[in-house]
């Protein structure tokens, strides 16, 4: 099951990150992907400086993953959730959007990055939910 | 004071004979700093004590908005509280052991699988 390394990072647990590379390679706004590996990606966008992203492979992640995330990753520019589950919390879609860093899954990571601030990206469903969840 | 609970869920907690992991779940107070790192560190000391682990982490509002506890049928297995966490985490340690007899949950031992 996903996740299974004690430690981080938490690669996807088949090594299978075809579909990720398969979708970034045919974005028009990124111009080319390096795999550092371990889950990590240099992302060279067009319009902005490299992007680093760690795709995850959990159940869920929430706030208190972030915090041990960036303790143990060091900056990331994106975090992309690869869930079957339940995927990322709303509170830690907030606190990261707060911090200019990215947290999606992927098909939101493809959308997000056709903005220039792409971590403000919200789906439609988050947008309704920081509508009524207004105090979060 | 902080304090999480701890659950269990997947297939070492349906005492199947064969499974891949032991997966728990900490779920924390609240979304505060503070908060998130006292669950952090009882990943951590879990970690140090169960071979083949993968611990998720929540808050109870981050639970309540993803139906964790709901979705994976996860068992309560007990609560930590900051000035006993070591005694409260080995207990919980404890009683993960006699669940399931085809398992060694102490740190450096393989599991045994049917």
């Amino acid at each position: 099951m996903p996740a299974h390394n004690k430690e981080f990072p938490w690669m996807s647990y088949y090594g299978n990150y075809k579909f990720f590379e398969d979708r970034m390679l045919s974005h028009s706004k990124v111009y080319n992907i390096r795999n550092i590996g371990d889950g990590f990606y240099d992302i060279k966008l067009i319009d902005i400086e490299k992007l680093r992203v760690f795709i995850c492979e959990c159940y869920s992640f929430g706030l208190a993953e972030y915090y041990e995330s960036m303790e143990k990753l060091g900056e990331l520019g994106a975090v992309i959730i690869n869930s079957n589950w339940c995927g990322y919390s709303m509170e830690a879609k907030l606190h990261c959007r707060e911090h200019k860093v990215g947290l999606f899954d992927i098909s939101g990571f493809m959308a997000a990055l056709n903005m220039k601030n792409f971590w403000e990206y919200l789906t439609k469903q988050e947008k309704e939910y920081f509508k009524n969840n207004e105090g979060l | 004071m902080e304090k999480v609970a701890i659950y269990g869920f997947g297939s070492f907690f349906s005492k199947l004979p064969v499974f891949e992991d032991i997966d728990i779940l900490i779920i924390h107070q609240s979304t505060s700093y503070d908060s998130c790192q006292f669950a952090i560190w009882c990943k951590k000391y879990l970690l140090s004590k169960i071979s083949v682990v993968d611990i998720t982490i929540l808050s109870e509002s981050e639970e309540c908005q993803l139906s964790f506890l709901a979705k994976s049928k996860a068992k309560y297995y007990g609560k930590v509280r900051g000035f006993s966490a070591e005694n409260n985490l080995d207990e919980i340690v404890a009683k993960l052991s006699r669940i399931n007899s085809s398992s060694e949950l102490i740190a450096g031992r393989s599991n045994e699988s049917t």
